[in-house]
């Protein structure tokens, strides 16, 4: 028999899948086959393993967030479904108020609506924003500070002071994978204003080859010339690996 | 989770108190790494609140908040696979004696070779063999039919046997 095939008999043995006559032919297979029955030993030792593993607990930490959690969201959405609901109200008075008193004060109203519903959706945007900013700063989690970087994927535009934050999340947060990941979100919003120039300075900060090498890729992709005169120093740096000079050397290949 | 969905925010607590500890638990047998499963198991249950409209009535809510599971961590290891090399034998380190080694060390040790998965079959025995999930459910959630799963489960272990005694006589 097939190792595959008698793999997967024992397994479904040791699961109590196979009726009785296969039973008693896979108990007989291994009191005869010496190669049968050490599989038999290895696989139930594996599957028996992997269903007595330790089940861990998590933190009460993570209960209390996802709490806070709730209630964050909670106000979001009362925010958002107070305006509908005031807007409804305050169109039908508007409509009351245009017949009795004419066109100025329906006109009146209507802004006022609009201001509102404005008001409040921005009242939960700068809250969902301020939740974004406070995962990205989170000096104690390299993971909140990656999926706050990957929250601003979700946005068109990002604001100017979010992109700061981006910038300099990419030059200066201690762990690579954080700087990795605000180095892609910032690909996406190459067109906004300053993040070009941040990406080519920092060609001159990055000090990590993985970080460089994306970096390069990302700025040759991007037909960035401005980028030359920071590859020609990497090229010439004494204490830059010799995979990011050869990146470098193939960039400034592209770019010239 | 219809009430979630039709806006009663304080029933997610129902849902949370029910799945969080399978979610974590299936995000940090995923990732092994116990505070990145918090904050990923924490981004879950963000967006079973943000995305509750696509909560489909008449549905089941397990596969549904597996398949979110699955998405974040799929995310997460997009982002961190470029950086982390692949676990090799050397790098492993003190591998326990089989004769002496404790529960504990055995454990450790499978959890070594369930790194070395596929992060396909990482997962398919996550959900069938460490959550106990029925190749029905995982079947569900991986929109799949039964037989496929049962089959790939059945090569997982077997590839997990190999490298759990391989290192073993390490």
């Amino acid at each position: 028999m097939e190792n595959e095939k008698l793999e997967s008999l024992l397994i479904d043995y040791i699961d109590g899948n196979l009726n009785d006559a296969e039973t008693r032919d896979v108990e007989q297979l291994i009191l005869e086959s010496e190669h049968a029955s050490m599989m038999y030993a290895q696989l139930k030792e594996v599957m028996r393993l992997m269903a007595e593993a330790e089940k861990a607990e998590p933190s009460a930490r993570m209960v209390e967030k996802f709490h806070q959690l709730i209630q964050s969201e909670s106000a979001i959405q009362e925010e958002r479904k107070v305006v509908p609901l005031n807007a409804w109200a305050i169109r039908v008075a508007a409509a009351v108020a245009l017949i009795i008193l004419g066109a100025a004060a329906g006109i009146l109203y209507s802004r006022y609506n609009y201001q509102q519903s404005q008001l409040a959706f921005q009242r939960a945007e700068e809250r969902r924003l301020g939740q974004v900013v406070t995962m990205i700063t989170n000096p104690n989690s390299a993971g909140q500070r990656i999926l706050g970087v990957k929250e601003t994927l979700e946005e068109k535009e990002l604001s100017d002071s979010l992109v700061q934050i981006l910038i300099q999340t990419l030059n200066e947060d201690p762990n690579a994978n954080v700087r990795m990941a605000a180095l892609e979100a910032l690909q996406n919003f190459y067109e906004q204003p300053g993040v070009r120039k941040a990406l080519i300075e920092s060609l001159r900060i990055q000090k990590d080859p993985v970080v460089q090498i994306a970096l390069i890729q990302i700025l040759v992709r991007m037909k960035e010339k401005g980028a030359m005169v920071y590859l020609r120093n990497l090229v010439k740096d004494q204490e830059v690996i010799k995979e990011v000079k050869d990146e470098a050397n193939m960039g400034l290949l592209v770019l010239s | 989770m219809a009430a979630v969905r039709d806006g009663n925010l304080r029933e997610a607590a129902v849902l949370f108190e029910r799945y969080h500890k399978p979610i974590f638990n299936f995000l940090a047998s995923m990732t092994n790494n116990r505070t990145v499963a918090e904050d990923l198991a924490q981004n879950v249950f963000l967006r079973m609140i943000r995305y509750k409209g696509s909560f489909r009535d008449g549905s089941r809510f397990q596969p549904w908040i597996y398949q979110i599971a699955r998405n974040v961590f799929s995310d997460h290891y997009n982002s961190e696979k470029k950086f982390q090399k692949s676990i090799d034998v050397v790098a492993i380190g003190n591998i326990p004696d089989s004769d002496n080694s404790s529960a504990q060390d055995k454990e450790e040790l499978l959890m070594k070779c369930l790194g070395r998965l596929s992060e396909e079959d990482r997962e398919l025995l996550v959900l069938t063999r460490f959550q106990q999930l029925k190749y029905e459910e995982v079947a569900v959630i991986m929109e799949t039919t039964v037989s496929n799963i049962k089959v790939k489960v059945h090569r997982a272990i077997a590839k997990l046997r190999d490298y759990y005694f391989e290192l073993d006589k390490v």
